[in-house]
């Protein structure tokens, strides 16, 4: 089993996808970071600025005695809906204490892309038709399929630590040469460092699920296209449909885990251990759909 | 020992439409250690669903099959590690380069580097390596795919139409290799369409017809059309010659330009003191044996006329 691992983890590693994958990402990173330090500055305020404001403290937005909750004074109002950024001035440096929240932005993208290696790592496979190869070299298709599943979490998990920390440390330099650093609090790091972490842990998860589908489907674009399809269209039905079953989705249950608590994502809120342990089922439902497939069924 | 047994293998697949299509019905097949054994059959004969099944890609409807003394595919890991194939195109990593691939898999039963270069240079890769299998052209992807099935120096080597897109200078060189690893004291189970390449290397055939066996056995008597010998004779003089062979007991018939003579070849010089004490000098003196594509022709037309 050792010995299959290294060799799935060779391979894993030496794909183009994942180099390219990564690669992709790293030059997205440092071209965020750049263009992130170019508009991270104080801009003044502009006419316009001005003119929008003093209107507002007119009444001409609001009359000061019609003025909607939680606001208690027109000053109050107007600074929050006439702000200097709107009108292209103010603070628009990059705060560090909204890294958590960028890395969150970004999760979509990185169980996305977690997805796509998943499948592809072993639909590549199928439509090479290497896995008649590798199978006259391991005939143990349990094992065969324990050790890919194996090589995908752990790969997808480890690559999206470095690329989440990459993107978070440059984050960070942009914060410390160009932006702002204060206001952190006491578990800043800790919760950055969770944030990641949770991150990565779902598109772990995202890659077993496409490795999964792609294993019973036999082919990448399938397994994409059903992944797709399930988590845009089926969810999107159920939770307007059934809403009772929100809790057992997959999509919602990532978005618990990504954001590290249920903050008003489902309608009866759910614990992150749930959210997590439900991701965990539904990944190792799909690789146990996979291997009742790949054991029973013919090959080439 | 046989080190593959094959009793009553069956295959059906269902189709979309309903029904069933039987690939291979019944098959027995014993094949001896050592030396290489020729499996014949024309397309949809049923030769690679029994490769498949030989291997484990492919499951059996019926019937039972033992590959060096292992149940398939119960037991089929514990004797994997000494069987090398190649199933119809060998396929694969196209991105990698032919050296990685080899590399990959040869990880999975601890074979090194230097094993990788050494079966690489037995097929001739050496100089392409180290470039994409992409690039590869048919011929050299069938290379990469015997050195891939040469890499756990197997004790037997199952190889599936491993002639494939070689042109004829590779299939010489795979002829040869094919040869060499049957004299080492290998198995070397292999099918193909080129039944030149297996008369000239197999010591044994199997024909398969429509699913079924037809023939089995060593080439020799293969060729002999089930057990029938004879001579073929040339001479100036055929008629002359036809007389002289009835005057000595020897029935002939003339064919063409020459005589056939339904004895085996052991009463050669029977035959030609009776033509020289006639003044009759022989042009010629051969076994009429077929060749194998005349054997096979007839086997399996009769396979097809006789469903």
């Amino acid at each position: 089993m050792t010995a299959l691992l290294r060799a799935e983890l060779r391979r894993f590693v030496a794909r183009d996808v994942v180099r390219v994958f990564a690669v992709a990402v790293l030059v997205a990173i440092a071209l965020g970071g750049v263009l992130g330090a170019i508009n991270s500055k104080v801009r003044a305020e502009s006419e316009q600025y001005r003119g929008e404001l003093e209107r507002c403290l007119a009444g001409q937005y609001v009359p000061a005695d019609e003025l909607p909750r939680p606001f208690d004074t027109l000053e109050e109002f107007c600074a929050d809906a006439v702000r200097p950024e709107y009108y292209g001035g103010g603070d628009n440096r990059f705060q560090l204490r909204t890294l958590p929240d960028v890395l969150k932005a970004a999760a979509f993208l990185v169980v996305i892309g977690g997805l796509l290696l998943g499948a592809s790592f072993v639909g590549a496979e199928w439509h090479a038709g290497t896995m008649t190869t590798l199978l006259t070299w391991e005939p143990r298709r349990l094992r065969v399929l324990a050790a890919k599943a194996l090589v995908a979490a752990v790969g997808v998990f480890v690559l999206m630590v470095v690329l989440l920390g990459a993107f978070a440390l440059t984050l960070t330099l942009v914060a410390v040469t160009r932006g702002v650093t204060d206001g952190l609090g006491d578990h800043f790091w800790r919760s950055v460092v969770g944030t990641l972490l949770r991150i990565a842990a779902c598109a772990s998860a995202g890659s077993l699920v496409g490795l999964g589908i792609a294993m019973i489907t036999r082919s990448t674009a399938a397994a994409v296209g059903i992944g797709f399809a399930y988590l845009g269209i089926v969810e999107g039905l159920i939770r307007g449909l059934r809403p009772g079953w929100q809790h057992f989705l997959l999509a919602d249950n990532i978005a618990v885990v990504i954001t590290g608590a249920d903050r008003g994502i489902m309608r009866l809120p759910v614990t992150l251990t749930h959210a997590a342990v439900t991701v965990a089922a539904w990944a190792a439902a799909l690789l146990l759909a996979a291997a009742a497939s790949f054991r029973s069924r013919d090959v080439g | 020992m046989s080190v593959i047994e094959i009793e009553g293998l069956t295959k059906e697949y269902s189709r979309i439409r309903g029904g069933r299509t039987v690939a291979v019905a019944g098959l027995d097949l014993s094949v001896p250690e050592g030396g290489v054994f020729g499996f014949l059959g024309p397309n949809g004969a049923g030769k690679t669903t029994t490769i498949r099944c030989l291997l484990g890609l492919v499951a059996a409807s019926s019937g039972r099959l033992r590959l060096l003394g292992a149940e398939v595919p119960r037991d089929l890991s514990a004797v994997i590690g000494r069987v090398g194939s190649i199933v119809e195109t060998p396929t694969l990593f196209p991105r990698f380069t032919g050296r990685r691939n080899l590399q990959i898999l040869g990880q999975i039963h601890g074979v090194g580097p230097a094993s990788v270069s050494e079966v690489l240079a037995t097929v001739g890769l050496a100089e392409r390596a180290d470039d994409r299998v992409r690039t590869y052209s048919l011929g050299m992807k069938q290379r990469l795919g015997i050195a891939a099935a040469l890499l756990k120096d197997p004790s037997m080597l199952i190889l599936d139409e491993p002639a494939n897109g070689l042109d004829p200078a590779g299939i010489v060189e795979v002829r040869e290799l094919v040869r060499r690893l049957g004299a080492e004291g290998r198995t070397v189970f292999i099918s193909s369409h080129i039944l030149s390449e297996i008369q000239h290397t197999a010591d044994r055939v199997a024909i398969l017809a429509r699913g079924r066996l037809v023939k089995e056995g060593p080439v020799r008597e293969v060729l002999a059309r089930g057990g029938a010998e004879g001579l073929v004779v040339k001479v100036d003089d055929l008629p002359a010659a036809a007389r002289a062979l009835a005057e000595a007991g020897i029935a002939a018939t003339i064919d063409g330009d020459a005589l056939l003579i339904p004895l085996p070849a052991t009463e050669g010089p029977r035959v030609t003191r009776a033509l020289a004490d006639r003044g009759l000098y022989l042009g010629e003196l051969r076994p009429d044996e077929v060749d194998l594509e005349t054997v096979f022709l007839e086997l399996t037309r009769d396979q097809e006329s006789n469903p």
